[in-house]
């Protein structure tokens, strides 16, 4: 069995959890006034996570986002197209729901796919 | 469906409800979901320190502590997963609770 690295390890739960070559992580939220604000921070912050775990937004293999009110679509979404880079969408999924943190009404967990395998970085740093 | 599919040394379990709780509160039906979820872990060959992925799903956010309590007491030291909790209906009322894992495991 291969291992599995941990970021941002916590009692309840670690940030990111990396396996041959794919990386999930913890849903994110983010303070802001307003869904836009909040959104912009979640997605600044999934890139901080996504770059310490050896990955981009451009790997991004699968999206879900939680929104607390549905009318709010277009805000979120607006946030994600500027962030996004062009031809690299992940599959997403958006839903209704109450997230365990209150003061917040976007939450986005993503998983997505390491930059270089850990073999080839050895090779690169070998070479 | 399945309980559990292995591909490629990650499994994927169903996401389980407490079948032996039914009705208890959030605590108990935690506990049973969590035992159900070691269970199905070992039947994969590994165990909850391989963990990637968690999504929990309470019907009342309300109980979150509850629920909170019985994981953290659970989860592997040192090796918890990435988590999600929200809230949602469940398929059915007697259950307050339900979890999905992803986990690292040997095999196919």
């Amino acid at each position: 069995m291969t291992g599995v690295e941990r970021i941002g390890v916590g009692p309840h739960l670690s940030h990111a959890a990396v396996h041959e070559g794919i990386i999930h992580l913890s849903g994110v939220v983010s303070p802001g006034r307003s869904v836009l604000e909040q959104t912009r921070n979640v997605l600044a912050g999934i890139d901080e996570l996504l770059h310490s775990s050896g990955s981009d937004k451009s790997r991004i293999l699968s999206a879900t986002v939680w929104l607390t009110d549905m009318r709010h679509f277009d805000q979120m979404n607006g946030a994600w197209e500027e962030w996004l880079p062009p031809g690299h969408a992940p599959a997403r999924v958006c839903i209704e729901a109450k997230l365990s943190l209150l003061d917040f009404c976007v939450a986005i967990a993503v998983t997505a796919a390491e930059l270089t395998t850990k073999r080839e970085r050895c090779q690169t740093s070998n070479a | 469906m399945s309980q559990a599919v292995i591909h490629r040394g990650v499994v994927y379990l169903a996401g389980q409800v407490a079948g032996d709780a039914p009705g208890a509160p959030v605590a108990q039906q935690t506990l049973n979901v969590l035992r159900r979820i070691d269970t199905l872990l070992a039947a994969a060959g590994t165990d909850k320190s391989k963990l990637l992925s968690a999504r929990v799903w309470l019907t009342d956010l309300r109980r979150f502590d509850e629920m909170n309590n019985v994981w953290v007491e659970w989860v592997s030291p040192g090796n918890t997963p990435t988590r999600v909790v929200v809230e949602a209906k469940l398929a059915a009322p007697q259950f307050v609770v339900e979890i999905g894992v992803i986990a690292a495991c040997s095999g196919p």
